[in-house]
Formats: C-alpha cells, structure tokens, sequence
C-alpha cells in the first residue's frame, strides 16, 4: 500500500492532538487551587484512558471514511483462474458438542465440495467426547462416500494446546499442503469465500496469512443477540478503519483464516517462555504472536474485511463471555513479555499493545474512578471570604461548568462517535439497511444495544480489573472447553456471581450520596449498572426474550432476515443430529464394531506411557464388570491402550 | 516446525535502551549543529 504512512502519520497526529486537547482541559479544571497529588494522578490515568478512546474513535472515523469513499482495503491482486493449490481445512476440536462440530464440518464440505480436505483435529480429554467422535465421523464418512476427504486425529496429549494441535497437524501432514484454513469449533465458512482466499493465496504469493473476519450470527438469546446485531452493525466500520491503516501488517485472530503452510511452518513455531505461568511457559493467546513472526520474517498478514461467508457464535450469555474473557485476558497479558520482544516489526508490537490495553484499560478506569471518588469526598470548597491582611476581600467565583460540559461532551463523542458513524455507514446502503430490517428497526436497536452497552460497562470493568488483578498475583487458569449452546442462566448462579458487584455498587453509591451529593448524579449511569447486574445478567440469557426481540424485528442481522446457506445447514443438521446411542466409553468394550473402529483409529497412535500394574488392575476391574467406578483417566488411558482392549 | 527465537525484554534491557537513547540522541544531533555553526 503506497499511501499506508501518511495515513497512519494522520491517525496518530489525530490521537495525540485529540488527547493533547482533553488533557488541557482537565488540567485547566483540576488546577485552578494548585496540583495535588491525587489530582496528578488523574491527570495521568485520564490521559491514558482518553488516548485508548480517542484510538478506537479515530480508527471509527478512518474506517467510516474509507467506507463512504469506497477504498479499495484489501490491495491484492485479484484471483485468476482455477487454483490446482492443495488446501486442508483444519477444524482442532477440544471436548466440543460433537452433533455441533460435525453438523459444521459437513454444512462447509457441502458448501465447498471435494476440493478441500477436512481434518477433524481433536484434542478430547474427555473419554466419552472421544468415543463420539470416532463414531460420529465414521457415519459422516459412510454419509458422504469417497469423495468426501474428512479425517480423524485424536491426540493422547493436549501438549501446547491449539497451537500445540495445529503444530501436530503440520508436522504429520503440513507438507501435503499449500495451505490451511483454521476454523473453530462453532465457526463455518462458505465454499464460495474459501475459493476466494485461495485464488487470492495463489495470485499473491508474499501473503502468507488472510484473516477474514467472522460475522457473529446463529444465537437466539438476548445477549447474544445483540452482541450480534452490534458486530454485524459497528464490525464493517472498525475493520475497515483496522485494514485501512495496518495494509501488510496484519493480524490473526485464530481462526476463519487462511495460512501457508510452509511459511507457517517456518516461522511459527513457538518457543515456551521462561518462568512459571501465567507470565512463562506456553503461549496461550498464539495467534497474534504467529501474525507478529510471519511479519518478522517478512511475509505478509492481510484482513480481507469484506469478503463475507464467514461466521462464528458469540457466547450465549454475559456469564460465559467473561469466562472466555478470563481466558483471553491472561493470554493478552502475557503478551507483555512478548511486546518489546526482539525483532518484531512496530505495527505486531501495536497489535499486541492494544490487546493487553483492552484489559488494563479496565483496573486504570476503575482507579481513575476511586481516585475522583476520594478527591470528591474530600472536597474543601474556597471559604466564601479571605483577608488580605485584616481587610475582608471576595474572591473571584471561579467556574469550570464550561471546560467540564466540554470533557464530558468530548468523552460522550470518543465513546458514541463510532456507533453513530456506523448506523451511518449502514444506512447509506439501502441493501444493507434491508438486511437489518429497514431504518427504522436499525435505529431502535442501536438505541437500544447503546443503553445495554452503557449498563453492562461497569460489570465489564469490575470483572476485568479482578482478572488482571488476579493474574497479575500470580493466579493461573486452565482453558475449558466453552459453552457454545443457549441457556437462560440459572438466577442462583448468577446472584452469586454478581453479588458482589452489587455491594460495591450500592456501596459506593451510598458513599457519594453521603459526602458529596453534587456528584451523585454523575456517577449514575454507572452505578445504575452495578445495581441491575442481576437481573440484566438473567434477563439478558434468556433465548425466549431473545426471539420475542426478533418477532418485534430488533436487532435483526443479514442471516436472519436473508437466511445463510451454510449456517442454515448447520443448524438443521445439529437440529436433527441423533447422537449415536449414548456416546460413553463402555461402547469400546461392549460393542465390536465400536471397538474395531476405534482400535483402527488407534493403530497409529504410541502406547501410553503408563505403569503396567495399573493397566493389568484397569483390565481386571473390566473383566469384573467393575466399570461404574472409573474416573476419567481411568477411562482415557484404558482407551489409549490397544493392547488390553484386544486383551479383553 | 522450526520453533523462533523470542527473547522476552526484561525491564532491564528496557530501561536500558531507553537510557541508550537518552545517551545517544545528542551524539546524533550533534553533526547537524556543527554543521549549522560551520555555515
């Protein structure tokens, strides 16, 4: 892209000044009785805080702009004819809804025909997830006949995680490849975009990875939904702002991507990092860092923000986004190791930057909070008279009405900005508007998605400021499978998880409501949101107020009002997916056929390492018909043995 | 899988880049004033 630095050189001139300004501001307000401490210090959390803002902002207005102007944001050479490049989806699987994964997999074969090679890459730890999807991709096998190349790997160990599990592919058959297609556990692509990338793939051969971004669809629950109708709506202006200005330095998001296999092979593999977790040890949050070394190496990272056909769902409630928040939250701070990281070219390190920002911006604001809070509490306003000398004199009355309606105004515009350029953006196209469900539904639910957004805000930043906290002292997590079906959420469950951002909102609310009533007012908006935690967290799971929603047209996005062939697909297929009996690992032993199958999968595998007399006490519990009591490993290393199931 | 080299900066390698260029910003600078002063 010729013209990427001066753009760029825009965009950080338009941050700086926009924050330069504000910051003039508030120290204008701030200092008028002479600086004290705890002003600097919300002097300085203000700043980083309104520059985090202003980015997203200018990012909205560049990427807004470049929609009205119809930029071209993915600058490569077009695809030119049939592509005889081999290319394998990869779908790396962990204790996932089996009838989900397979009704995916067989919606994107279907939709993307023979060309393509599937591998099922599962990293099940759980022995009746593994039983279940042997079966179920022998029945998808027998389904689809020979045409279909649809594979099966199970690994014994889940060593490096996913990254981990795409290395395994690589290093077994990376080479058969020209490219790879990562798809997640409840993503789908169509036939038609995965044709594209690669004719793009091979028409341009410094590209070694595009990201095409995924539309969030296929939920029912009210949360989900939303979060829905807010991508499908905000997502077009934010990636293009994204693409506009990062050109070749892209970014990987994980999955819905396209990679090359040899550069990725080259340049990805990850070294363990010194030291114990969260801080050491494997790389949790690897995609961003695969972008960053395929960037080292000079290859080049694109986002193809508009090529469409490419979905995942969001989570179906408040709850389980920030427990997949958890997860990526210690991923991104662990970036902090990586971010001045040798080698790495400025626009990776920025990428990694604003990842680890979307969290810490969270415990800077909930500082920038406490410290006004206090500074409010402790407020002396200026005796009306003072003396010089023995003479009474009045001071001036000094006002900062004005400076402050304009900060507030500012912050209202940095955080509102990019939604209102968005409904833009949307309603200049009368197709896309349609597909919303007209301008009329479009804007009720962006007001409605901006009061949701605005409550949910202060749960989000109490939630993530304890999880940096808790990981900055040290406090590890695993990486569970999620939960990737709607449910409306218990109230028990929830009312313990959220207790105690109630307190703490009733708590601070009756703090400002005794000692500095002037300011209640301000704060309502937030506080609001603390006390209705509860209740927005349940209403807002509930699959039943989701669809009243949709009957009532909010909220409404493309593959809703149109219908998506694949996602349609997918969904029927999970619909009438009839689990094959109760998938359990006793199947192994009871039935021959399953136990055929299963040590015909097995054949390739390497014998676990694993006391004998343990083995020799799990055959004899089986022979016994002693099977009710054994735990999950019990299960898994049995199964993982070929030698005593044929002994059995 | 060729596996990369990432050498994690510690704080100490940081503040000494930045005291580096701290350090070095005038050395660079100064041709530019000694060519001034020359003209």
């Amino acid at each position: 892209v010729p013209d990427i630095a001066p753009r760029r050189w825009l965009y950080l001139f338009l941050v700086l000044a926009s924050s330069v300004a504000a910051v003039t501001q508030m120290a204008g307000v701030l200092q008028f009785d002479g600086f004290t401490i705890r002003e600097a210090v919300i002097l300085v959390l203000f700043a980083i805080l309104f520059a985090w803002i202003a980015s997203s902002f200018w990012l909205a207005v560049f990427g807004a702009w470049a929609r009205f102007n119809k930029i071209n944001l993915l600058p490569l050479k077009p695809a030119s004819g049939v592509s005889a490049a081999r290319t394998a989806i990869l779908m790396p699987i962990y204790n996932e809804d089996v009838a989900r994964v397979f009704s995916g997999v067989r919606a994107v074969w279907e939709s993307a025909g023979a060309d393509f090679d599937f591998y099922i890459l599962s990293d099940s730890t759980n022995p009746a997830n593994w039983v279940a999807e042997e079966l179920e991709w022998q029945k998808l096998k027998n389904q689809l006949g020979d045409t279909a190349h649809i594979f099966y790997r199970h690994r014994p160990r889940n060593t490096g995680r996913k990254a981990g599990n795409i290395q395994d592919f690589c290093e077994n058959w990376g080479q058969l490849y020209d490219y790879m297609v990562i798809l997640d556990a409840d993503s789908l692509m169509t036939g038609k975009t995965l044709t594209q990338l690669v004719g793009l793939m091979d028409a341009n051969p410094r590209a070694a990875l595009i990201q095409a971004p995924a539309q969030l669809v296929g939920r029912n629950s009210l949360f989900a939904r939303i979060q829905q109708f807010s991508s499908s709506v905000y997502g077009p202006v934010h990636t293009a702002g994204l693409a506009f200005l990062q050109g070749a330095d892209g970014n990987y998001w994980g999955h819905n991507a396209i990679i090359r296999v040899h550069a990725f092979m080259q340049h990805c593999g990850l070294p363990r990092l010194p030291g114990q977790p969260p801080f050491g040890g494997e790389i949790m949050s690897h995609d961003f860092i695969e972008a960053a070394l395929l960037r080292r190496a000079g290859w080049e990272v694109w986002m193809a923000p508009d090529i469409g056909g490419s979905f995942e769902e969001p989570p179906p409630t408040l709850l389980d986004y920030l427990i997949r928040d958890r997860r990526w939250c210690q991923g991104n701070l662990q970036h902090l190791r990586i971010v001045f990281a040798q080698g790495l070219a400025l626009p990776s390190r920025l990428h990694l930057a604003m990842g680890i920002m979307s969290y810490v911006s969270s415990p800077l604001w909930l500082m920038l909070l406490v410290v006004s809070v206090i500074d409010m509490m402790s407020f002396k306003p200026i005796p009306p008279a003072s003396y010089i000398g023995l003479h009474p004199s009045l001071p001036l009355s000094v006002s900062h009405a004005a400076e402050l309606v304009i900060l507030v105004l500012a912050t209202l515009v940095m955080l509102y900005g990019p939604k209102l350029l968005a409904v833009g953006a949307l309603l200049e196209s009368p197709e896309a508007t349609r597909a919303h469900g007209g301008t009329g539904a479009v804007l009720v639910s962006a007001l409605w998605e901006s009061l949701f957004a605005t409550l949910m805000a202060p749960i989000v930043m109490l939630q993530h400021s304890w999880f940096v906290f808790s990981i900055l002292m040290g406090m590890a997590t695993g990486w569970n499978a999620q939960t990737r079906t709607d449910r409306a959420l218990p109230l028990g469950l929830v009312a313990r998880t959220f207790a105690v951002h109630t307190i703490i909102g009733v708590a601070v609310g009756v703090l400002l409501w005794r000692y500095a009533p002037d300011s209640f007012n301000w704060f309502l908006p937030l506080l609001a949101g603390l006390w209705l935690a509860i209740p927005l967290v349940v209403v807002s799971s509930s699959p039943l107020l989701g669809e009243a929603a949709r009957a009532d047209r909010l909220f409404l996005v493309p593959s809703e009002t149109h219908g998506s062939k694949v996602l349609g697909r997918a969904h029927a297929l999970a619909n009438s997916h009839q689990a094959v009996a109760a998938a359990a690992p006793e199947l192994v032993l009871e039935d021959a056929r399953v136990r055929d199958l299963h040590l015909a999968l097995l054949a390739e595998t390497p014998a676990p390492v694993a006391d004998p007399l343990k083995l020799w006490s799990l055959r004899e519990r089986v022979r016994r018909g002693d099977t009710a009591a054994f735990s999950r490993d019990d299960w898994t290393l049995l199964l993982s043995d070929s030698e005593s199931l044929k002994a059995l | 899988m060729i596996t990369q080299s990432l050498v994690p900066w510690t704080p100490g390698r940081i503040v000494a880049a930045l005291f580096m260029a701290l350090v070095s910003a005038p050395a660079l600078l100064m041709p530019a004033v000694i060519n001034r002063r020359r003209a």
